[in-house]
């Protein structure tokens, strides 16, 4: 009724009397109303005086005798363009209307209709509602009551603007310019909220009440509503955390239907905290048992350990994000410094995403809702590639085309495309030139592109729904919801979908204790079948279908010779056509896990202050999978043939493999971990009250526990479910003479298992102390214990702790005065975190065993100790401040850090005369160093208009301070080129040859550091490489503008990542044969191969080295790397996008009331669109290797979403 | 819920997590393995990676650096730089982005060796005698490795010299920190490799648990192969005397295939096809009746790493070296890998994935026969020759020519034809051309390598002295700056 009421109290135009007599009910309420209470005189006037101006500007002309109701509406509809809502069991008892009037306004003409009629009506923006009569009006006065009062400021004169609404409900009203508010149709239990800018909210119980009357007290005294911010361990008042939290726009997060991965939907969102985009940082979890994106908090701070935060999920660790419902978080904090997050000790040092699900209000009634929203992302777009077209293609293949270097009799376990066979049949004079060329040219005249796009992918969507309940008592409180994640991805034939059932309970049996408990059940069904997945890198004309649509064969895909294949086939009486269509449903795998995560919570208040609090978590995921080779499939085919002896034809082929049947695969694999966590917590209040102290301690034990297995059966037949058994001990010991292989030795494992348990005990201690609540001072120690490191060696870590200190300057006496300062404090920590060198024990060397049937079985060395590693230690100095000015307009926090990590774990180089080439050692010490920025602003609020703005901005430089022990292989160009730290850079570095062009046989040449220009190979030492920068943004953040007009909104999120650099996609290709790897759709080159450097002089107009058919030559007289890795090659990987773009819209209760929905909203979303990139070679950063500067095409190039959210 | 009730609860809580705590870390973390009983380190030594470079490695290299065999320009044209390289004897053959499989490979494994030689005898569960076998093998494998070592970069053993002449960096010590190594001399290496195959053959026993596992008679004949290559031939044919009477004494006696027997019809050989002499040891690593320790390496065209052999043909001065009944011209055909026949009739081996290159018996003969014939013994020579020859032809052909068994000279000449002949692109005669550079008894020669290009010319590579000793690898001088290449 947000119009209605708006129309009513504020509008000159509006016209309160003609309004309220729209219905009686509300007119009797009023008179009432009018003279019960002594209003002040003016209102009376003013009241009175509008009656005369019309409330709408729409007038009806109707002449009507005895005509039903519909024909009437439908006419005023036609007339005025109002919509008329209603349903056809309301109208049914409709008796005939006769009217006559001419250019009178409509809601007149609708009192006369309505008047006679058991209905009711009422106006909304440009819409007529029409309800049943209540039976009598008596019931409706107390059915439909007006809530009423007036809103106080703190000096108790009337304030004008202040908005009043009924938690939980989308009608607003805002005061008039006597304070005075009215509400239709307020629930009798529902919690009234009336807000202003400045003021703090307040929250009143209508309970029955028709009056409410609120004074509002100025925010500056307790500016902010209470923001929360939960390490895991405590939840703290985030205006009393000495911490760096971070934490996202939950509306934000909540809206980005674009991903389902929880990380991903916070980027941008939180200052300090790198999401890694595109497909390059979707990696899995620790076990496999699903993947999410990886994010980076303040800066690589580990070289070689995981650099991935850990997740905690209500309170406990947990391995698997993507178990996680989107729809049922509550609230995430992001802890970033030492004393956010030291207290989860050894593995914090990446930082914690602390994620707390929804739980149920006491007091609310059961209340369901419903999210839903497909997204669909389409196709992946070639266009972003730089492949050759099918005539450049043919031409690169004419030019390159050498049967001196590459005879004919020396391919016959070669790729040889149709192309390429042209040019060998005319070579070998088995066509005429002319028959070659216009095989080739009708080659060229074929794209398959369209013909790839329509046979391989289909259009991707993923569509989440989830439906929920929550509600409680003072005693028992839920929330519960179901949902469904369906992942339909481009691949033909492949399924995912997940399945959640979430429950979260409350107990409070006594006043004392509080229970929790909470559940979540994760189920992903999914699957793929056999299919490919070609792109813009496969020869641009080969087809994969027919001009009749007849699945074509690629047989020298496979890499054999004609001559060849039919030798194979004929001995081996194996068909071996290949047709990458006709294998589709040849094979399939499937796979189910299910992932369970419950944890309980209990707190129990002992006696003053002391309370106890236990936490214990349980997870499980047994998952299964299954995959089935048939053995139509080639890849079958082929390697029966590396089993078959037949030495000529006439003999009959002895396969030593099953020839019908297929490969099944089984796999089972078991997680566990559990979490023990008691403590216990004292709250005492010092010198009357002006002091608080609060201590915590506690003991933590956790068990993780993983295993696979996995089972191979051959010759199985999936009706029969038979199988064959093998002679393992023959087979591998290997057959000789086998087609194709001299001899074939198979050592396939029938049976293989991989377990792990690792069990980790920790004591934890915090402690708080406040000083006239104006001065905090808090502190943490955690000491953990794990089975994976030697006790008592030296190998166990220091403990982590840290400790820190807050300044509420607002609260200071002479802070008073600055009335503009909302709030302001100021916070400094430091503290400690580490990383434990050793996932295994690495004082040793680690063995494998290696299963034998020759010889017995054996042990192989597969890392080699290094008894002088030590703990990875960071040290972190935080020091920040939290603003909030001009009474809530805007707020905001801005940190600076310091991050020292010494013993940084990596690869190190080894002397390969050790017998390692590198080993897992201290690298030596880095440190990062960052500003954060998060701004919130309300740029302007109007009843009508909002829009305010969020801004989020990262800055972190890293540097090598020292390596521990410098190896001379570090001054090679192969190491410096492929290393992520070097002493003195901002790591991940990224470094580049000094190009000095081409000489006159087309070859690239280098500039050393001491300006001689070369060619000549492993000429360059490290330091003649030039530093081009780090591949990790030093910049990085979001600005979000959220635009509001009535119920209409529209959000904005950017994303910029700015400061790294990366290589660019260049030609590779300079020697050997153009040609394809066997059994990949690969062989196109890219475009620049068409520019480069072909006769003399062409060196002045191309960066681009010559073609060498002969790679001997190539390869002594020439680097062509000192091209493709050259400076020239390294570009900007700085870019802006727009992440999405949303709008969405509110529909107003009133509306909704008819079909008994609370709220509903409903909203569109699109983006990925690049508003600036530095590079002008069309790169998107999010889908380039920035090191080996490959480009991947883009599953998809603009989702676009459509969302619903109903409460009802 | 009373006070009391509350205060109970959690008295139990605590109970209960303190209960778990004695044990609840004692737990070997599970999915790793560290090295602690004997049978671990007697598993260790079982590692294939001791006795089978099956995708790179070995002599890989040494099989195209020998005048033994030639190239087919067709098939040269489009092999590996690498490959290339080491055919033209160019100084260096590796660059940065090469891997030398060879010397990689060796190197892990000397990591294993003295792993096992530093810790086996604090090893738990297993006998005196128990470790004393696994440490006797360790010892003799880590002595076949610097004998590897010091043939590939120090130069050919000369008394005069040998205590000057770089040689290759001893290293003891299972420890990847070390950062600085330096080269010990010649003699320096010669010694270590004597005191280790001492040690070994202290501790081995007469028959060993394999033939891929050393017993005492490849100790000893590998041993006295260092003598007599270094010219201690009196102690080397005493050795090489034991190491036969310890191999008769040996529980499968390491013997010699009688191809006579063998390729006739229902022999073991029969049928040659185009894939080779059926059943042959070439294609069989675990063949190893004819070895008396059994290493062996990959020796076929490129499979995606090491060298590869696509292009290689046997030299028209090795293939002039054969006797037309030589049976060992049944493992050579015209043909190219895969079973394509090659147009120009040159023969390359056919049926062979391995060749071997512990110590084969066929060897120990030939060896034992050079040893007489250095010594003066010339019928004794002559008396081994043939036990080898008479396997490997018919006896009309076994004979040993006249004039060959004449003079010193001429039958040391023979001795190292018939190794030419035995081991035919095998790698074995890079190592012995090292040999006849070094020694006045044989006439100095020049060494060539010829590329026949399908048009009729020949490209011809001449080999410097130098070549003679390899430059050490890239990836081992760009780590040791500091430590002196051979010219």
């Amino acid at each position: 009724m947000y119009k209605f009421y708006k129309d009513i109290m504020i509008s000159t135009r509006s016209c309160v009397t003609s309004t309220l007599r729209l219905s009686g009910s509300v007119n009797i309420l009023m008179d009432k109303l009018l003279f019960r209470r002594a209003l002040p005189a003016g209102l009376l006037c003013m009241l009175l005086l509008l009656v005369s101006t019309a409330a709408s500007a729409q007038t009806v002309t109707l002449s009507e005798k005895n005509a039903r109701l519909v024909t009437v509406l439908e006419k005023m509809r036609k007339q005025t363009g109002y919509d008329f809502m209603y349903s056809t069991s309301t109208i049914k008892g409709a008796g005939p209307v006769t009217i006559t009037v001419k250019n009178a306004p409509l809601d007149r003409v609708l009192t006369t209709i309505f008047e006679n009629q058991p209905l009711q009506f009422s106006i909304e923006d440009r819409s007529v509602v029409i309800s049943k009569k209540s039976a009598n009006s008596v019931t409706e006065v107390i059915t439909h009551p007006l809530l009423h009062g007036v809103v106080y400021d703190e000096h108790h004169s009337p304030l004008p603007g202040a908005s009043v609404r009924i938690d939980g409900y989308a009608q607003i009203a805002v005061t008039n310019d006597q304070g005075i508010y009215f509400i239709k149709d307020p629930p009798a239990r529902g919690r009234l909220m009336v807000s202003y800018i400045g003021y703090q909210t307040d929250t009143v119980s209508i309970t029955n009440r028709n009056e409410i009357n609120i004074s509002l007290t100025l925010a500056s005294m307790n500016m902010q509503e209470v923001v929360i911010v939960n390490t895991g361990y405590q939840k703290l008042n985030k205006e009393r955390a000495t911490g760096s939290f971070g934490k996202p726009d939950m509306k934000i997060f909540a809206e980005r239907a674009g991903t389902t991965d929880i990380v991903s939907r916070m980027e941008g969102l939180v200052a300090g905290m790198t999401v890694q985009p595109g497909f390059k940082g979707v990696l899995p979890n620790r076990y496999g048992t699903g993947t999410n994106q990886q994010s980076i908090i303040r800066g690589n701070s580990t070289a070689r350990l995981p650099t991935a935060p850990i997740y905690v999920v209500n309170g406990v660790q947990i391995e698997n994000l993507s178990m996680v419902n989107t729809d049922d978080i509550a609230d995430i904090s992001v802890l970033k410094d030492a004393s956010a997050a030291a207290i989860w000790g050894a593995r914090a040092a990446n930082g914690v995403i602390v994620i707390t699900t929804k739980s149920g209000r006491a007091g609310d009634k059961v209340k369901f809702s419903y999210s839903g929203y497909i997204t669909i992302q389409g196709k992946p777009d070639f266009s972003s590639s730089r492949y050759m077209n099918s005539s450049e293609y043919i031409q690169a293949a004419r030019e390159t085309f050498d049967p001196a270097v590459y005879p004919w009799n020396s391919l016959s376990n070669s790729v040889i495309a149709p192309h390429d066979l042209i040019l060998y049949n005319q070579s070998r004079g088995l066509i005429t030139a002319s028959a070659a060329n216009s095989s080739l040219d009708s080659l060229s005249g074929i794209n398959n592109q369209q013909q790839i796009k329509d046979l391989w992918y289909r259009n991707a969507f993923t569509t989440n729904q989830t439906i929920s309940a929550s509600g409680g008592s003072s005693v028992y409180n839920f929330y519960t919801s179901l949902s469904y994640l369906k992942n339909y991805s481009n691949q033909l034939g492949a399924t995912d979908n997940t399945y959640r059932i979430s429950l979260n309970q409350t107990i409070n049996p006594t006043k004392a204790i509080r229970i929790s408990l909470n559940t979540l059940i994760s189920n992903n069904v999914g699957g793929t079948k056999k299919t490919i997945s070609p792109g813009p890198e496969f020869i641009p004309y080969q087809l994969f279908q027919d001009a009749s649509g007849n699945n074509q064969n690629l047989n020298y895909i496979q890499g054999l010779s004609p001559a060849t294949r039919a030798d194979y086939q004929a001995r081996s009486r194996i068909n071996l056509d290949y047709s990458p269509l006709d294998e589709l449903n040849l094979g399939y795998t499937k796979n189910n896990m299910l992932s369970i995560n419950t944890t309980a919570d209990v707190n129990i208040k002992i006696f003053k202050g002391l309370s106890f609090n236990g936490t214990y978590g349980y997870q499980k995921m047994p998952g299964k999978s299954s995959g089935y080779d048939d053995s139509g499939l080639y890849a079958m085919r082929k390697e029966l043939l590396n089993y078959t002896v037949a030495r000529s034809t006439a003999i009959a082929p002895v396969y030593y493999l099953p020839s019908t049947g297929g490969r099944f695969v089984t796999g089972n694999s078991d997680n566990y971990n559990w979490t023990v966590r008691n403590q216990l917590a004292y709250t005492t209040q010092l010198r009357e009250g002006k002091d608080v102290l609060n201590v915590q301690a506690g003991q933590e034990i956790q068990e993780q526990y993983n295993s696979i297995e996995s089972t191979i059966l051959r010759g199985y037949d999936q009706n029969l479910r038979t199988y064959s058994l093998l002679d393992y001990n023959t087979l591998s010991q290997g057959v000789f003479g086998a087609i194709g292989s001299f001899r074939s030795v198979f050592n396939e494992q029938p049976y293989n298992i991989i377990y792990e348990r690792s069990r980790f005990r920790s004591y934890f201690g915090l402690l708080s102390y406040s000083i006239d609540n104006k001065y905090i001072i808090d502190g943490s120690i955690r000491r953990d214990y794990s089975n994976l490191f030697a006790s008592g060696s030296s190998s166990q870590k220091k403990p982590a702790y840290s400790f820190g200190g807050k300044w509420l300057i607002s609260k200071e006496d002479f802070m008073k005065s600055q009335n503009w300062i909302d709030q302001l404090g100021l916070r400094v920590t430091y503290g400690i975190t580490g990383n434990s060198p050793a996932q295994a024990a690495f004082s040793q060397d680690i063995l494998q065993t290696e299963i034998n049937s020759s010889y017995g079985n054996s042990l192989f060395i597969v890392s080699p100790k290094n008894d002088k590693l030590s703990w990875e230690s960071t040290h972190t100095f935080n020091t920040g401040i939290d603003f909030g000015v001009l009474k809530g307009r805007l707020n905001g926090s801005i940190d600076f850090y310091l991050k020292n990590t010494t013993d940084l774990l990596g690869t190190v180089p080894a002397n390969p005369l050790t017998g390692s080439g590198s080993v897992f050692g201290n690298i030596g010490n880095i440190t990062n160093r960052g500003l954060e920025m998060s701004l919130h602003s309300v740029n302007i609020e109007t009843p009508a208009f909002g829009w305010s703005t969020n801004f989020v901005f990262s800055y972190n430089k890293n540097r090598l301070v020292s390596y521990s022990a410098i190896d001379p292989t570090q001054n090679t160009v192969g190491n410096r080129m492929n290393a992520r730290n070097v002493v003195g850079y901002s790591s991940p570095t990224l470094f580049a040859y000094r190009y000095a062009g081409l000489d006159q046989l087309g070859d690239p040449q280098i500039r050393l550091a001491d300006g001689t220009v070369t060619k000549e190979y492993d000429a360059a030492k490290a330091d003649d490489l030039v530093y081009m920068g780090t591949t990790q943004p030093k910049f990085n953040g979001g600005l979000s503008n959220t635009f509001r007009y009535k119920s209409l909104s529209l959000t904005a999120n950017m994303i910029y990542n700015l400061g790294a650099v990366m290589r660019r996609d260049v030609n590779g290709f300079y020697t050997g044969r153009m040609s394809a790897n066997a059994g990949a759709f690969g062989g196109n080159l890219n475009e620049d191969f068409l520019l480069r450097w072909r006769k003399p002089g062409d060196e002045a107009i191309t960066d681009i080295p010559s073609y060498v058919a002969n790679q001997g030559i190539s390869g002594s007289r020439r680097n062509t790397e000192y091209y493709t890795y050259a400076d020239i090659n390294v570009v900007s990987a700085s870019y802006i996008k727009l992440r999405d773009i949303t709008l969405s819209y509110e529909l107003s209760s009133g509306l909704l009331k008819t079909l008994h929905i609370d709220a509903a909203r409903v909203y569109a979303q699109t983006g990925n669109f690049m508003i600036w990139k530095a590079n002008k070679y069309d790169i998107d950063p999010e889908y380039q290797g920035y090191v080996n500067g490959t480009r991947t095409i883009p599953a998809f190039s603009h989702p676009f979403t459509l969302g619903v959210n109903v409460t009802f | 819920m009373n006070k009391h009730t509350l205060i109970t609860i959690i008295i139990l809580l605590g109970l209960c997590t303190s209960a778990c705590k004695k044990d609840f870390l004692n737990l070997t973390p599970q999915g790793t393995q560290v090295a602690a009983t004997t049978e671990d380190y007697r598993q260790l030594m079982n590692n294939k990676r001791l006795f089978v470079y099956d995708f790179a490695g070995g002599w890989q290299g040494q099989v195209l650096m020998g005048d033994d065999v030639a190239a087919e320009e067709s098939r040269f044209s489009s092999a590996r730089s690498v490959s290339q390289k080491a055919f033209q004897w160019a100084d260096d053959i590796f660059q940065s982005d090469d891997r030398d499989w060879t010397q990689e490979l060796y190197l892990t494994n000397l990591y294993t060796l003295n792993k096992v030689i530093a810790e086996i005898g604090q090893s738990t569960g297993g006998t005196e005698e128990q470790k004393k076998v696994v440490l006797g093998e360790a010892y003799a494998s880590r002595a076949w490795l610097y004998f590897q070592f010091i043939n590939f970069f120090g130069k050919s053993y000369v008394k005069a010299t040998a205590g000057t002449d770089p040689g290759f960096p001893i290293i003891t010590s299972s420890d990847v920190t070390v950062k600085t190594f330096s080269r010990a001399s010649v003699q320096e290496v010669y010694d270590f490799i004597e005191t280790d195959f001492k040690n070994a053959i202290a501790a081995l026993p007469v028959t060993s648990e394999s033939a891929v596992h050393f017993n005492r008679a490849a100790a000893k004949g590998l041993l006295a192969k260092v003598y007599l290559f270094s010219g201690r031939n009196t102690e080397a044919l005493q050795l090489f005397n034991e190491a036969f009477a310890d191999n008769a004494a040996s529980g499968s006696p390491a013997r010699l295939y009688d191809y006579n027997a063998e390729f006739a019809a229902g022999g073991k050989f029969d049928p040659v096809s185009s894939s080779g002499p059926a059943n042959s040891p070439g294609i069989n690593y675990l063949d190893v009746t004819e070895s008396v320790i059994a290493k062996s390496f990959y020796n076929t065209s490129y499979a995606g790493n090491g060298y590869g052999n696509d292009f290689i043909v046997l030299s028209s001065k090795t293939t002039a070296l054969y006797d037309s009944a030589d049976l060992r011209l049944n493992f050579y055909a015209a043909q190219f890998p895969y079973q394509e026949p090659n147009p120009s009739g040159r023969l390359a081996k056919i049926g062979v994935q391995y060749s071997k290159f512990g110590l084969q018996i066929s060897e120990l003969y030939l060896l034992r026969a050079e040893c007489k014939a250095r010594l003066n013994d010339l019928g004794g020579a002559l008396a081994d020759l043939l036990v080898l020859r008479n396997a490997r032809m018919p006896a009309s052909a076994a004979m040993v020519p006249a004039s060959a068994a004449a003079t010193q000279t001429a039958l040391l000449a023979f001795i190292f034809d018939e190794r030419e002949r035995e081991f035919a692109a095998e790698g074995y005669r890079w190592f012995d051309m090292r040999r006849e550079a070094a020694d006045p008894l044989f006439a100095a020669k020049t060494y060539t390598h010829s590329v026949y290009g399908d048009d009729g010319n020949v490209t011809t590579y001449t080999l410097r002295k130098e070549r003679l000793t390899m430059r050490l690898p890239y990836f081992i001088t760009a780590s040791n700056p500091n430590m002196p290449n051979n010219p």
